[in-house]
C-alpha cells in the first residue's frame, strides 16, 4: 500500500515537472524568445512589430489567459525561426549599403577637385562658343 | 584666369566638410548612438501628470499608470514592481533594490525607442491595517530580464508616491 502511494506520488511529481516544462508562460521560454528578438535587433532586421505582439503574449500570461498567451507566442516564435534563417543576409546587405554610402559620400570632394574644374571650364566654352574676336581699332 | 583659385579652394573646402559631416551621421545611423537608458514614470489614474492620490485606503482596488520609454538600443522584458516602504533606509537607489517584498507586479515587453503607458490596478493588502493612518511610500521599481545570467535584474529606475493609507 505504501509502495503504491509512493509510486503514484512519484508519478504526480513527473506529471507536474513535464507540464512545467512545457509552460508556454515559463521564463525559459520567454527567455528564449527574447534572446532570439535581440539577435534580430542586433542584425538591424526590423521586428518591433514582433516585440509588440510579445509584449501582448507576456500580457496575457500575467493576466492567466492562457490559450491567448500560448497562440501569441507560437506565432511570434514561429515568425522569429523564419527571420533568424535571413538575419545574417540582412545584416551583410544593409553593412553594405552603409559601407558603399559612406565610401559614396567621402569619393565626393576628391570628385569635386578632380571634375569641377573641367566642367565649369566646359561650360565656360560652350556659352562663348559664337562669340569672335573683334580687332581693335 | 577662369575659374579663380580662392572660389575653387573654397568650394572644395565647404564639399570636404559635408561630405564628412554626411559619412558620420550615416555611420552614426548604422552603429547606433548614445548611451543606452530606460526611464519609468508615474501618472494619475487617467494617465495624466497630476491629481495623485494622497490616501489609500487599505484593502480597496486603486489605479494608477506606469510609463516607460525603452532606450537600450535592443528589445528588453521589463518587469515594475510595487512596494511599500515606511522608513527611508528601505528606500531603493540607483544600484540597489528596496529589501521590502512587492505586492504586486506587472510584466511587459518593448522594442527600442518603443515606449508604453498602461495602467497599474491593485490594492493594499490587509496584512498592512497596522499602517492605517501613517504615511508609507509607494515604490515603484524597473527590473529588466537580461539573457546573459538568465535572470532579472534591478535597472536602478525607481519612482515613488508618498500617501497615507487609511484602515
Amino acid at each position: 500500500m505504501r509502495k503504491l502511494a509512493v509510486l503514484a506520488l512519484l508519478a504526480l511529481l513527473l506529471s507536474c515537472r513535464s507540464a512545467l516544462a512545457n509552460d508556454v508562460c515559463s521564463e525559459e521560454n520567454l527567455a528564449r524568445i527574447l534572446k532570439e528578438l535581440e539577435y534580430l535587433s542586433d542584425k538591424r532586421v526590423d521586428a518591433d512589430g514582433l516585440v509588440r505582439e510579445f509584449d501582448v503574449a507576456v500580457r496575457a500570461c500575467e493576466g492567466g489567459e492562457r490559450s491567448k498567451a500560448e497562440e501569441m507566442l507560437t506565432k511570434v516564435s514561429a515568425k522569429v525561426t523564419s527571420l533568424l534563417s535571413e538575419a545574417e543576409r540582412v545584416f551583410a546587405l544593409k553593412l553594405a549599403k552603409t559601407v558603399t554610402e559612406v565610401v559614396s559620400l567621402l569619393l565626393v570632394p576628391v570628385l569635386v577637385y578632380i571634375y569641377l574644374p573641367r566642367v565649369y571650364l566646359s561650360l565656360w566654352y560652350r556659352s562663348r562658343k559664337y562669340w569672335y574676336v573683334v580687332k581693335k581699332r | 584666369m577662369i575659374l579663380d583659385e580662392e572660389v575653387f579652394a573654397l568650394i572644395v573646402a565647404v564639399t570636404v566638410v559635408a561630405s564628412v559631416i554626411s559619412a558620420a551621421l550615416t555611420l552614426r545611423d548604422f552603429m547606433g548612438y548614445g548611451e543606452p537608458f530606460i526611464s519609468l514614470g508615474l501618472l494619475d489614474r487617467d494617465c495624466k501628470i497630476g491629481y495623485y492620490p494622497s490616501r489609500l485606503p487599505i484593502g480597496a482596488n486603486h489605479t494608477l499608470c506606469v510609463f516607460i520609454y525603452n532606450g537600450m538600443r535592443k528589445p528588453v522584458l521589463y518587469e515594475v514592481k510595487l512596494k511599500i516602504v515606511t522608513n527611508a533606509s528601505a528606500m531603493p537607489t540607483d544600484s540597489t533594490p528596496s529589501p521590502v517584498d512587492e505586492i504586486a507586479r506587472w510584466r511587459g515587453a518593448l522594442p527600442h525607442a518603443g515606449n508604453a503607458t498602461f495602467k497599474v490596478n491593485f490594492t493594499i493588502p490587509e496584512k498592512h491595517s497596522r499602517l492605517a493612518g501613517s504615511k508609507v511610500i509607494l515604490v515603484f521599481e524597473l527590473w529588466l530580464y537580461d539573457t546573459k545570467s538568465m535572470g532579472w535584474f534591478y535597472s536602478g529606475r525607481w519612482t515613488s508616491l508618498h500617501v497615507t493609507l487609511e484602515g
